[in-house]
């Protein structure tokens, strides 16, 4: 460090503004964490991971191809698949989950998926004007009685980024016609978390249902309440609730669960 | 440094924007939040008011006070009372109106604001939409819909839109939903939304232009656009995956996706992601080049611009 402060002190600004130059050109554009969402792969429900190449978009004059990697981890976090495929310029790519495990010989019931693109140019001037880049993609869960939900991730792999307090969702569950609420937690830190999970009256704010989980690092787990026995069916109005979350806007996701096999599914 | 806006429309400061979906043969509840105790000074008691639109969006009623909305609070509306035209589409906007500034409007409803209130009022939270039927089949969304197309609230107007959501089957077909709204006095002009479909290599399946009227949510349904292209639709129950892009440059839309199965009666919902999700500079001038570019790029049909 003192040595780079003699140098430094002792260049004339013209050569400094011209080094400083130089490294902004040659610098790559900066890539955002890998963004990251929970699978489910259950046997009742399918999920395919959708994403297209948003730098074909963004930048439409530049022929933009790249490589997206994919990294598949179990309920425990542990690593499942890393894997590469090619996108050629305004390609998508939908991504069937079971498939993949298939193909790596693995078997999971659920777990984390995340996805980050990285562009073959990595330095092109064109990118480095849109900021930090970030690979979003969407979640889709399909049934095997009918429906198809769809949920975009919330959270993303960044060391980072710390706990948060407790959350309190702004959606509401009617329980009318519900056989259970499931919620998927992940957690997508390096470290283990605790947290309360559950199910308040919208109204008073009462518990009505809840449960600790530990999550390991970068692990997922599922929690459900069955209605009748865990909560009223008979039109009572709740909201999900957790004591804290293990990373900045890690959400549980929410599924509503029908007696008819039907299913809906959203961020929390 | 201040920046107060002069003579802003209290009723544009906070809005929440829906559409219902009796087409589809759902109902629409709503939950309105509001966190503007997390902003200090700025928290606020809310009255909603409501404007109802019809069908064709030529005709409107406003209906002041159609429930209160402490800070901390929330509360949840079923949107059915309000409908006009039953078994058709309409749109309604929530207008949460800060009650310690309603003694502040003139009598064209305008108040002096600073800028930093309005957006962070607006922000607090996001607010709930849900589409339901009567055997009690729920799926909605979360989000937030400014005053768009409102120049004192942003001067953007223009709507892009990347969806790798587009799922179709026999029974199962994805819809846009699109809003057109706007608070301006006599904004009569159509929307103009190119879109494209692609299929994973990018290769187009159908290209299209639609127009959206004012004060309507048009239901874009994608199977409708590739038979009218001439393409095959699905007959099975194995999904064909596209991606959905789309440009406006005219106006400012609020989209929603809908993946809707009416045989099963299912519906998903969610809103897209703007462009500043996926590169963090994307506003103002480079959203500009962004635009400037897709439209040249040949992704859509040539003879639309």
């Amino acid at each position: 460090m003192e040595l780079k402060k003699i140098v430094r002190d002792a260049c004339p600004n013209f050569v400094l503004r011209a080094y400083r130059s130089v490294c902004e050109k040659v610098a790559p554009a900066k890539l955002a964490a890998p963004v990251v969402q929970m699978y489910v792969n259950d046997g009742e429900i399918q999920t395919t991971a959708s994403f297209n190449n948003f730098l074909s978009f963004l930048t439409a004059g530049v022929k933009t191809s790249g490589k997206l990697r994919i990294t598949l981890r179990d309920a425990d976090g542990g690593l499942l698949a890393d894997r590469t495929t090619r996108l050629n310029h305004f390609e998508s790519r939908f991504l069937d989950i079971q498939a993949i495990l298939a193909q790596c010989g693995k078997q999971s019931q659920m777990g984390l998926i995340s996805l980050v693109f990285v562009p073959d140019h990595l330095r092109h001037q064109t990118y480095k004007k849109l900021g930090i880049l970030a690979s979003h993609f969407f979640m889709f869960y399909k049934g095997g009685r009918g429906g198809l939900a769809m949920v975009h991730p919330t959270s993303t792999l960044d060391l980072r980024s710390r706990p948060s307090g407790p959350f309190i969702t702004n959606q509401v569950v009617d329980t009318v016609g519900l056989e259970a609420v499931t919620l998927y937690q992940c957690n997508p830190s390096q470290v283990p978390h605790v947290l309360t999970i559950g199910l308040q009256d919208a109204e008073t704010k009462a518990v009505v249902c809840s449960q600790t989980l530990n999550l390991p690092p970068m692990g997922v787990r599922q929690v459900l309440f069955a209605a009748g026995s865990e909560f009223p069916a008979n039109g009572m109005v709740l909201r999900v609730f957790s004591s804290s979350l293990p990373t900045a806007n890690s959400k549980p996701m929410l599924c509503r669960c029908y007696s008819d096999g039907r299913f809906s599914m959203s961020h929390s | 440094m201040t920046s107060v806006v002069q003579g802003f429309m209290l009723k544009a400061l906070h809005v929440f924007q829906v559409r219902t979906l009796q087409s589809l043969g759902f109902d629409t509840r709503i939950t309105l939040s509001n966190k503007s105790h997390n902003k200090g000074a700025l928290a606020t008691d809310y009255r909603i008011d409501l404007t109802v639109y019809s069908p064709d969006g030529a005709r409107s009623s406003y209906r002041e006070g159609i429930a209160q909305l402490p800070t901390d609070a929330a509360v949840r509306l079923d949107c059915t009372q309000w409908q006009t035209h039953p078994g058709q589409d309409q749109v309604m906007i929530f207008h949460l109106m800060p009650t310690r500034l309603i003694s502040t409007m003139t009598v064209a409803g305008e108040v002096d604001i600073d800028r930093t209130e309005i957006w962070n009022l607006f922000t607090a939270q996001d607010h709930y939409v849900e589409y339901y039927r009567p055997d009690g089949f729920s799926s909605g969304v979360l989000y937030q819909s400014g005053a768009f197309n409102y120049r004192k609230f942003s001067r953007e107007e223009t709507t892009v839109i990347q969806a790798p959501k587009v799922f179709l089957t026999a029974t199962l077909d994805t819809v846009i939903s699109v809003l057109h709204t706007s608070f301006e006095p006599n904004y009569h002009q159509d929307a103009v939304l190119y879109c494209s479909l692609l299929d994973e290599r990018a290769k187009p399946v159908a290209q299209w232009t639609s127009r959206i009227k004012p004060f309507t949510g048009q239901l874009i349904s994608m199977k409708q656009e590739i038979s009218a292209s001439g393409g095959v639709l699905p007959t099975g129950s194995d999904m064909h995956s596209y991606t959905l892009l789309a440009l406006c440059e005219n106006a400012a839309l609020l989209p929603l996706i809908l993946n809707v199965d009416v045989a099963r009666g299912t519906l998903a919902v969610e809103h897209s992601l703007p462009p500043m999700y996926y590169g963090h500079s994307v506003t103002g001038p480079v959203r500009a080049q962004m635009i400037a570019e897709l439209r040249s790029s040949g992704i859509f049909a040539k003879e639309d611009f």
